[in-house]
């Protein structure tokens, strides 16, 4: 369980705008083990999904360029490789599946050979053994009458259908990872509990890790082990779940799990994080958390915190905690 | 946001150097005229169909007039019918196209019908055929082509106010209590209107193109007057001796029939918020 | 206080159905039963919640009772009169009363016109035309915005000031009920809470009342005073907020709050425990429209709908389980 498949260093991917420069990831470090689920936690602007997308080298090459950083994925740099090899990797060994599910299918296309065509390129399979397996899968990811379905159109489907043609499509070849980002956000919220039942049973039979990127703490809870949080393009926080929500360390993680209007908790006012998410072309010069963090010292405006790892696994950009740590 | 939206514009070379020539074909149009010596209807045979000198910069036409100073006064027939022309075109079809789009049912129905079948004649022929009914000459010229803008303008009006009519703040507006009228006034047409100005701009090349091509055939301004397509049209004849009097018009249409194509282009990218970043 | 609450409007078995395009010439026209016979009351000053997934008509209703869409059949009584009788004339002192708030902050918003002028169109609009950029700043100064954001632009802003520029707008007209589908849902979690923190205050200040819509339970739960559950174009069940979640009855609302996760890895829930997809409202189920995914469905449940009923005091369920 704890040996690394995947590991981060120092990624950085920056977008060019009108204005100017978008540091949307500035130096992000983690790394991934086999069969875990790890979930990467932030608002819109974080850069998680950037993240997500430069791991797999889908970065649009017109505005955005990965400019510095090692993905280590079976021991070798993924940054470096050449596009042919990197493409037998995508949708092979580490699959991604995205927010919408209508828009992510080719309407055109049948369920059944949108999920043949990924075994028939990475798989070699015919034509013929493709769709049988297709109709497998279709099974395995708990569509009734799979015979049926795997004629039909994306348009002909649910929404929460469609998502699990998207699961059934990213696990056909049987992937180590699997980036899942935002996989129930625009789902109902009955229907996310089906998914994510399926998610957490899928990975349990298929042994596949899993990095789940996402804005709502509660589907964190319920699916990750450990827990990275992302603000204004780096990693503030790092830990194992249940540390996490017990005793959250960087102030932007109190202030997110304090926000959260809970079922099983009154509150009469909800506690809120003040001001806005800076622009990205406008970042202060410190920590970038300083003009919206309570616990504010002077430091925090001056210079930018480092990365610090803690004694129990934890990991923390923040500095109230730097005397308590150790500098990686 | 202008600022911004002048720097896309002038960042595509195409449609930056589009828009020096039309000011340049403006500027002769208005300015031109008054700086010139010579008398564009002054008829001198002996000197017809000569080639550029010192009296005649660009030489002379079939009866001996000065082509550079037809030319300029031409330009200003030009600019004069194509742009009041399409004009009066887009007015009409702005109007039928809201109607069209924001009412919809039956009046939706008939006038999209009506502007299907317009559409389905190729430009020119539909406005031959205005011509032959109405006869030939300037005003004639004007209502041909006005009368065939509108059903490009009023399909495209109404697809915009379509798609603007179902956004959430036209919504509010009809919560707050705001009159059929204000939301078209001040909401739809202020949001139709790059969409508009670009489709206005693209219709001016193909005016100044049916309008030479009318007088070409004959049909549209008539001699005296020094329209390029007319001036065209009669110097073929000399294409062998003096090719310079043919080649002058054609060049200035075809230059500035290009203009208003690389400015309208221009015009809708830089105006179009999602192609901000190619 | 126990003066019995003042009733503000009443829904009477309300309708809404939308034609679909006709299969071919001699084929009847399909309807989509968006909202098929409900029936609620909302009170003076407080916040009804009308909480239900994708398709169960909760926006549709909002609609109905701004006039942004005619019912097919029904009544709205605001204040003892009809609305959905009268005539446009005749709605227009009424409108002033009734608003809205919008969902997507990035699409109910004007892009060409300035904060200061889509807040001040509620009063241009009704003629309203004395110290119009007064009232406007000191609304503005109201939900938090300052002054100097008059003359900006929407695309200026982040999609929480952009939303309070919206509520703004809804109570230029000093509104006694305020329709808010879905204010917060677009919005990232941490300015969720300023927002409904906001509107919290305002309701309080102004004596406010609210419809809120919304698909998250959670925001329900932390906004309303009584909550109505929706399923495919009915309510299944209405009942005061502890009622509702102390007491859920209907089998949808707890299946709806079983699903909800719970921000606590602690007590990991028990996932999916509600099967199947919804079922079109084209062609809704037979009898209960429920049936088809209920646990506990009983042969009657098949063939005829049940009807709301109050169950215990002030807790109504549209369920064959109960008497």
């Amino acid at each position: 369980m704890n040996e690394a498949i995947l590991e981060i260093k120092g990624l950085k991917t920056y977008f060019k705008v009108e204005e100017g420069q978008v540091p949307a990831v500035d130096g992000v470090d983690f790394s991934l083990a086999k069969k875990e689920t790890l979930a990467i936690v932030g608002e819109s602007g974080s850069g998680k999904s950037v993240t997500a997308l430069s791991i797999l080298r889908l970065i649009p090459k017109t505005t955005g360029k990965i400019v510095a950083g090692e993905i280590i994925y079976n021991g070798k740099d993924s940054l470096k490789i050449s596009e042919k090899e990197m493409r037998s990797i995508r949708g092979n060994e580490i699959s991604m599946i995205f927010q919408e599910p209508m828009t992510s299918l080719n309407p055109v296309f049948t369920v059944g050979k949108q999920i043949s065509e990924v075994l028939t390129i990475h798989q070699g399979l015919t034509r013929k053994e493709a769709i049988k397996r297709a109709i497998e899968m279709i099974e395995l990811v708990g569509i009734p009458d799979a015979e049926k379905c795997v004629k039909n159109y994306p348009h002909q489907l649910s929404g929460g259908m469609r998502q699990r043609i998207m699961i059934a499509i990213a696990l056909a070849c049987n992937p180590k990872i699997l980036i899942a980002d935002e996989p129930t956000t625009a789902l109902d919220v009955t229907i996310q509990s089906q998914i994510l039942k399926l998610m957490s049973e899928l990975k349990n039979k298929l042994n596949t890790s899993i990095i789940l990127i996402t804005h709502d703490l509660a589907v964190v809870a319920q699916l990750a082990d450990n827990v990275m949080v992302m603000y204004a393009g780096k990693a503030v926080e790092y830990g194992n779940i249940k540390s996490i929500f017990k005793e959250p360390l960087h102030p932007y993680t109190v202030g997110l799990l304090n926000s959260i209007p809970k079922l099983d908790r009154e509150l009469e006012k909800l506690t809120i994080i003040r001001g806005t998410v800076p622009s990205p072309l406008n970042l202060p010069k410190g920590c970038k958390f300083c003009t919206r963090c309570d616990d504010v010292r002077r430091i925090c405006f001056e210079s930018e915190p480092e990365y610090i790892s803690l004694d129990n696994g934890r990991k923390v950009r923040c500095w109230k905690h730097i005397g308590a740590g150790y500098y990686e | 946001m202008d600022i911004k939206f002048a720097k896309r514009f002038i960042k595509r070379k195409s449609s930056a150097i589009g828009g020096v020539i039309i000011l340049i074909f403006i500027f002769v149009a208005i300015a031109g005229p008054f700086l010139c010596t010579q008398d564009p209807l002054k008829i001198d045979v002996r000197n017809k169909y000569q080639n550029p000198s010192k009296e005649h910069w660009l030489g002379t036409d079939n009866l001996g007039r000065d082509t550079f100073t037809r030319l300029v006064y031409g330009a200003r027939i030009t600019l004069f019918v194509s742009f009041v022309s399409v004009l009066v075109g887009t007015l009409v079809g702005v109007f039928l196209g809201v109607i069209s789009g924001y009412y919809g049912g039956r009046i939706d129905t008939i006038i999209m019908r009506i502007t299907d079948i317009l559409l389905a004649f190729p430009g020119l022929l539909l406005a031959i055929a205005i011509v032959a009914i109405l006869g030939s000459g300037i005003v004639n010229t004007m209502i041909a082509i006005a009368f065939y803008s509108v059903p490009y303008i009023t399909r495209i009006v109404r697809g915009t106010v379509i798609s603007i009519r179902e956004l959430e703040y036209i919504q509010a507006c009809e919560v707050i209590g705001c009159s059929n009228f204000a939301i078209i006034f001040y909401h739809i047409l202020p949001n139709s209107m790059s969409q508009i100005i670009v489709n206005t701009t693209l219709r001016l090349g193909t005016a100044i193109l049916t309008s030479s091509s009318l007088s070409f055939l004959g049909l549209g301004v008539q001699p005296p007057n020094p329209e390029w397509g007319a001036m065209l049209s009669k110097a073929r004849e000399a294409m062998q001796s003096t090719p310079i009097a043919a080649l002058v018009p054609g060049i200035a249409i075809t230059l500035v029939v290009i203009s208003f194509s690389m400015l309208g282009d221009g015009l809708r990218d830089a105006l179009d918020p999602k192609l901000k970043n190619v | 206080m126990n003066k019995k609450p003042k009733e503000l409007l009443e829904v009477k078995n309300l309708k809404m159905y939308f034609p679909v395009k006709s299969e071919g010439l001699f084929k009847a026209t399909k309807q989509v039963k968006a909202v098929d016979g409900i029936n609620f009351t909302i009170y003076q000053g407080e916040t009804l919640g009308l909480v239900g997934e994708s398709g169960c008509g909760k926006s549709t209703t909002g609609k109905l009772i701004v006039k942004l869409l005619h019912p097919t059949g029904g009544n709205i009584i605001y204040k003892g009169k009809d609305i959905v009788k009268m005539s446009k004339k005749e709605f227009r002192e009424i409108r002033k009363e009734i608003q809205m708030i919008f969902q997507d902050p990035y699409s109910s918003l004007d892009p060409r016109r300035t904060n200061g002028k889509t807040i001040g169109e509620p009063l241009e609009a009704n003629k309203i035309q004395s110290n119009i950029k007064e009232r406007v700043i000191d609304i503005m100064k109201e939900v938090g915005l300052r002054e100097e954001f008059y003359e900006r632009y929407p695309h200026e802003f982040s999609g929480g000031q952009r939303q309070r520029v919206g509520i703004a707008r809804a109570l230029a007209l000093n509104p006694k009920l305020i329709v808010c589908d879905e204010p917060v849902s677009a919005l990232d979690v941490s300015i969720q809470a300023q927002i409904l923190n906001l509107m919290n205050a305002l309701q309080k200040k102004y004596h406010l009342t609210y419809l809120f819509i919304s698909h998250d339970l959670s925001v329900i739960k932390h906004i309303s005073d009584r909550i109505a559950v929706m399923y495919l174009g009915g309510i299944v069940e209405l009942a005061d907020k502890k009622g509702l979640f102390d007491n859920p009855m209907h089998p949808y609302t707890k299946a709806l709050l079983e699903a909800v996760p719970l921000p606590d890895p602690e007590n990991r829930k028990e996932l999916g425990m509600l099967k199947g997809d919804v079922p079109s409202p084209i062609d809704p189920p037979s009898g209960c429209t429920f049936h088809t995914r209920c646990s506990q469905c009983m042969d009657i449940c098949k063939r005829t709908k049940p009807e709301l009923k109050e169950i215990s005091r002030n807790h109504f369920v549209k369920c064959y389980l109960y008497k």
